[in-house]
């Protein structure tokens, strides 16, 4: 089928395809739409419907069928056909009628609707088709994970992602608003940065998709170790930046001087029509050292590397962040998870610790009929580990902090901003696994009064 | 939309496809949606006995987790349908709360 009518329309046109692949435009409802709005008072009844082996309740046979449609009957036509030469269809209640009308529908009529790749239209679209692709990442999962790592115009989130480049498109899209400063590194373990084709998708304008920059986790965590021993980290990466732009001069030098040579014939090829740059870049030495400078730091670490340990991957990740900075770690399994919970948290190195599962359910919302979907598959949606950093260096402080003020005897109880946090995070916590938490504990609030105490 | 952008054709809120937009440009119609269930009460239980057969005949030594859960067809969509979200806390357990462990700050350092 031609996709000329989509040019110049906006996104979210609906279109029927015809027997000739020709797509004309439609009305914006999907297809098979219930349109009963309130349940009717019917007194009939399926119970006496029964399945007929051979068919025999549809008058028009595959032959008639294929004829009609070799006509150019339209697929609503067709269906109203269907119906007429049904024997059971009159018998059937108003909900069955329905239910017969839509099934066919979706059967005999094509409907097409020009989305919008937004984050969520693609994590719904790689879900349900290609899951491995995102490593199952399902969409109210992504979704928390941005929430949870404050994304917004000029952050500066890192993000440790193996899922096609789903996690940083999204972080782009939040982050790369025009006029914007915030940038995403996409951190890597490895020497090659992970797929980042789901980016490509996106439509990002020019200012998202050059927000995103590849950078390894090695060369940020050596960056930020040489900073801290005293080095000017900007001083050499300025030096090895000459150094790789004098190379690639000379390599394109001696690729002109070769063309020259053979008598240059390729034509130079001309780029379509809209084409525009998809390609992420790789951050510069300077722009790493940049990023790993002390003073600077992250403003959010996101972590959705099934292959990484999660707990690992914090204790390197997170002195890269600023203080208090917030997490997101996702993992397809709860227990690296909660292992890395209990060491964050036995060590202090962050508070308002949270592990959630995202559930979800499809639901059929109509009014007397709603109810869940009978045969729902949503999957599985993994678990989500929340934080805030808190640098070893600012417990240290508290420590010191709350031995002096001991030492003096005052009960002033003046808090340093590290146990406020602390405190706040106690109440969020306290606050949001609520009674849930107590009802499983089976010890009702015995926690608080044993505070009290 | 223009030449250039990409866009994302669902096709009966099921099938989704990618396309680089170029002017004269085609793609393959598919066929539309076949029954969701295609037989009748005798056939469903041919093929849930087939399906045990084959499990006996060429059992399951390890699954992959993933694999296990095969759950991932596509979904009907309709305007009417919505999806409920929901987030469960596992953690911190009733147990693991603050206030029931000695306090780790500068308060207990007294």
């Amino acid at each position: 089928m031609s996709l000329e009518p989509l040019l110049g329309q906006p996104f979210g046109s609906c279109y029927e395809v015809n027997q000739d692949g020709i797509l004309y435009p439609a009305e914006r409802d999907p297809i098979g739409e219930w349109h009963a709005a309130k349940p009717e008072d019917d007194h009939r009844s399926n119970k006496e419907i029964f399945d007929r082996k051979d068919a025999s309740a549809q008058g028009l046979s595959h032959d008639d069928i294929a004829r009609l449609k070799k006509q150019g009957v339209a697929g609503d036509e067709l269906v109203q056909k269907l119906c007429e030469n049904s024997a059971t269809f009159s018998d059937k209640t108003a909900f069955a009628q329905e239910k017969y009308v839509k099934k066919k529908m979706l059967k005999h009529l094509t409907r097409v609707r020009a989305r919008q790749p937004s984050a969520r239209a693609i994590c719904e679209a790689y879900f349900y088709k290609q899951p491995a692709t995102t490593n199952w990442m399902r969409y109210d999962a992504l979704g928390l994970l941005l929430l949870h790592a404050n994304l917004g115009a000029n952050a500066q989130p890192l993000v440790v992602e193996a899922c096609g480049g789903l996690v940083a498109a999204a972080a782009a899209e939040r982050v790369g608003a025009e006029g914007a400063s915030g940038r995403v590194c996409a951190g890597h373990a490895g020497p090659h940065c992970n797929s980042l084709d789901i980016i490509k998708l996106m439509n990002l304008s020019t200012a998202a998709r050059e927000c995103v920059v590849t950078a390894p986790l090695t060369a940020l965590l050596d960056a930020r170790a040489r900073w801290k021993r005293g080095e000017d980290v900007d001083v050499s990466a300025a030096a090895e930046e000459t150094a790789i732009a004098a190379a690639r001069e000379a390599a394109l030098e001696t690729k002109r001087a070769k063309m020259a040579a053979e008598g240059d014939q390729t034509e130079k090829k001309e780029r379509a029509e809209g084409w525009r740059p998809k390609r992420t870049a790789a951050a510069s030495p300077s722009v790493i050292a940049h990023l790993a400078r002390p003073s600077e730091g992250f403003t959010s670490l996101i972590l959705a590397s099934p292959a990484l340990e999660p707990l690992d991957a914090l204790r390197e990740c997170l002195p890269l962040c600023a203080p208090s900075a917030p997490f997101a770690a996702w993992c397809p399994f709860s227990q690296p998870l909660a292992d890395a919970l209990h060491a964050l948290r036995r060590e202090r190195l962050a508070v308002n610790l949270a592990l959630t599962e995202p559930w979800l359910r499809r639901h059929q919302v109509l009014p007397g009929r709603t109810h869940p979907t009978m045969t729902t598959g949503a999957g599985a949606g993994g678990f989500v580990l929340t934080g805030n950093w808190i640098p070893p260096e600012e417990n240290a402080k508290t420590d010191a902090a709350g031995g002096d003020a001991a030492a003096a005897g005052t009960e002033t109880g003046a808090e340093t901003e590290a146990e406020a946090g602390a405190g706040h995070a106690r109440a969020r916590e306290d606050r949001e696994s609520g009674e849930e938490a107590r009802e499983l504990s089976g010890d009702g609030a015995e926690p608080n009064k044993k505070a009290k105490k | 939309m223009a030449p250039g952008d990409v866009v994302l054709l669902e096709m009966n809120g099921e099938k989704w496809a990618f396309v680089n937009l170029k002017r004269g440009q085609c793609v393959p119609a598919r066929s539309p949606r076949r029954h969701v269930f295609s037989g009748n009460r005798e056939s469903g239980a041919r093929r849930v006995a087939a399906a045990a057969a084959k499990r006996e005949a060429f059992p399951l030594v390890a699954r992959v987790s993933f694999d296990d859960d095969a759950t991932f067809h596509a979904p009907l969509s309709h305007s009417t349908d919505a999806r409920l979200f929901s987030t469960r806390f596992v953690a911190p357990h009733a147990s693991c709360q603050p206030n029931a462990e000695p306090r780790a700050s500068a308060s207990t350092a007294r």
